[in-house]
C-alpha cells in the first residue's frame, strides 16, 4: 500500500493498526486477527480512512490490498504461532 | 541378534514419532484456542487422531481396522487445515484434494473391511491406493506451504517464518512418499519381523521417514526463541515510533501533498 500511494511504509502500517482499531476495536489482541477480520478492516473502516484522505485510486488499491491478503492468507498463521 | 538391535532401534523411532506427532497435536490445540484460530485446532485434533490409531494399533492391538479408521480421520481434518490456512476465498483445486481425499479413505476402510471380516486378501490393492492416498494430503501440505513461501522468499518478513515455510514444505514432501516401503513387505510375514531382512527393512525405512517428519514438523512449530533469533540475526527488527491518531493522519497528509507537488 506504501507503494502504491507513495507513502512510507511506518505511515501505511500505521493507517492499517488504525483501520483495525476502529473496525475490531481497541482491545483485540493481533495475534487473534484472523483472515475474515482483516477482510472486513480493508472493506470497511480503511477504505473510508482512505476517501477520508481524498486517496483517488482507493477502489484499486483496496482491490490490491484484497488480493495480496488472499494469496499470503498463510502468514496469519506461520508467523503468528 | 544384529537384526533385533535394529528392529528395536526402528521401534524407539516409531515410537519418537508417536509422541512427537502427539506433542505437536497438543501444541496446536492450546495455539489454536488461545489464538482463536480453528485451523490450527482441527490438524490438532488429526494428529491426536492418528495418535489414536497408532497406539490401539501398536499397543492395546485393536487391528490395523481401528488404526484405519483414526488415520482416515486424520488424513482428511489434515487436508480440512491445509485449505483452511492457504486457499479461503481462493480459485484452486482445495475441495478436489479434499474430495479424493475422502475417496481414498473410504476405499482403504471398504478393502480393510473386506480383509477382516470377509478374509479377502486386498493386501495390493490396498498398498496401491494408499500410495496416493498419502502422497496426496502430505503433498498437499508440502505443496502449499512451498508455493506460499514462492510468494514470500523476497518479502520484508522475519527469517524464521520463511525457515518454517520451508520446513513444514520439506518434511511433508518427504513424508507423502511413506508408503512405498510397503510395496515390499513379503506376504505372510509380520511387519518389522527381525527373522525377516526384507520386513524389517520395510518397517526401518518407514520409522526413519517417519521419524524425520515428526522432528522437522516439531522443529518448524515448536521452534524455540533462540533458534528464532539464530535465523533472525541478520534481519533488522522493526522500531517504529508510536504516533498518536491525529499526528498520522497528519504525517500521511502530508506524505500524500508532497506526492502531488
Amino acid at each position: 500500500m506504501a507503494q502504491k500511494i507513495n507513502i512510507s511504509p511506518p505511515a501505511a502500517r500505521g493507517l492499517i493498526k488504525l483501520s483495525i482499531k476502529d473496525e475490531l476495536g481497541p482491545f483485540k489482541p493481533y495475534n487473534q486477527i484472523d483472515f475474515e477480520d482483516l477482510k472486513k478492516t480493508f472493506r470497511n473502516s480503511l477504505k473510508r480512512r482512505l476517501i477520508k484522505l481524498e486517496v483517488q485510486e482507493c477502489e484499486s488499491i483496496l482491490d490490491y490490498l484484497l488480493d495480496e491478503l488472499t494469496l499470503n492468507q498463510s502468514l496469519i498463521t506461520i508467523g503468528g504461532v | 541378534m544384529a537384526l533385533i538391535i535394529l528392529f528395536w532401534i526402528f521401534a524407539i523411532l516409531l515410537i519418537i514419532f508417536i509422541v512427537s506427532l502427539l506433542v505437536v497435536g497438543i501444541f496446536f490445540l492450546i495455539k489454536g484456542n488461545q489464538n482463536k484460530m480453528n485451523n490450527l485446532i482441527v490438524i490438532g485434533i488429526g494428529f491426536i487422531a492418528m495418535v489414536i490409531g497408532f497406539i490401539g494399533s501398536f499397543l492395546l492391538n485393536l487391528g490395523f481396522a481401528f488404526q484405519e479408521i483414526f488415520v482416515f480421520i486424520g488424513f482428511v481434518l489434515l487436508v480440512v487445515s491445509t485449505n483452511m490456512t492457504f486457499y479461503k476465498g481462493r480459485k484452486s483445486k482445495a475441495r478436489l484434494v479434499l474430495i479424493v481425499t475422502v475417496i481414498l479413505g473410504s476405499i482403504q476402510l471398504i478393502l480393510m473391511t473386506l480383509h477382516v471380516y470377509f478374509s479377502i486378501n486386498t493386501y495390493y490393492l490396498r498398498v496401491t491406493l494408499d500410495v496416493p492416498y498419502t502422497f496426496l494430503v502430505f503433498n498437499w501440505m508440502a505443496w502449499s506451504s512451498y508455493s506460499a513461501y514462492q510468494k514470500i522468499k523476497n518479502k520484508n518478513i522475519q527469517p524464521w517464518i520463511k525457515v518454517r515455510y520451508k520446513l513444514v514444505a520439506l518434511v511433508s514432501f518427504i513424508l507423502s512418499f511413506n508408503n512405498i516401503p510397503e510395496y515390499f513387505q513379503p506376504t505372510g510375514t509380520q511387519w518389522g519381523d527381525p527373522d525377516n531382512i526384507i520386513s524389517l527393512a520395510v518397517f526401518g525405512t518407514t520409522a526413519v521417514i517417519s521419524v524425520i517428519f515428526a522432528i522437522g514438523f516439531g522443529v518448524a512449530w515448536l521452534m524455540p526463541n533462540r533458534l528464532k533469533e539464530f535465523f533472525n540475526r541478520n534481519y533488522q527488527l522493526l522500531d517504529e515510533k508510536e504516533y498518536t491518531e491525529e499526528e498520522l493522519m497528519n504525517l500521511i497528509r502530508e506524505q500524500l501533498a508532497n506526492r502531488n507537488n
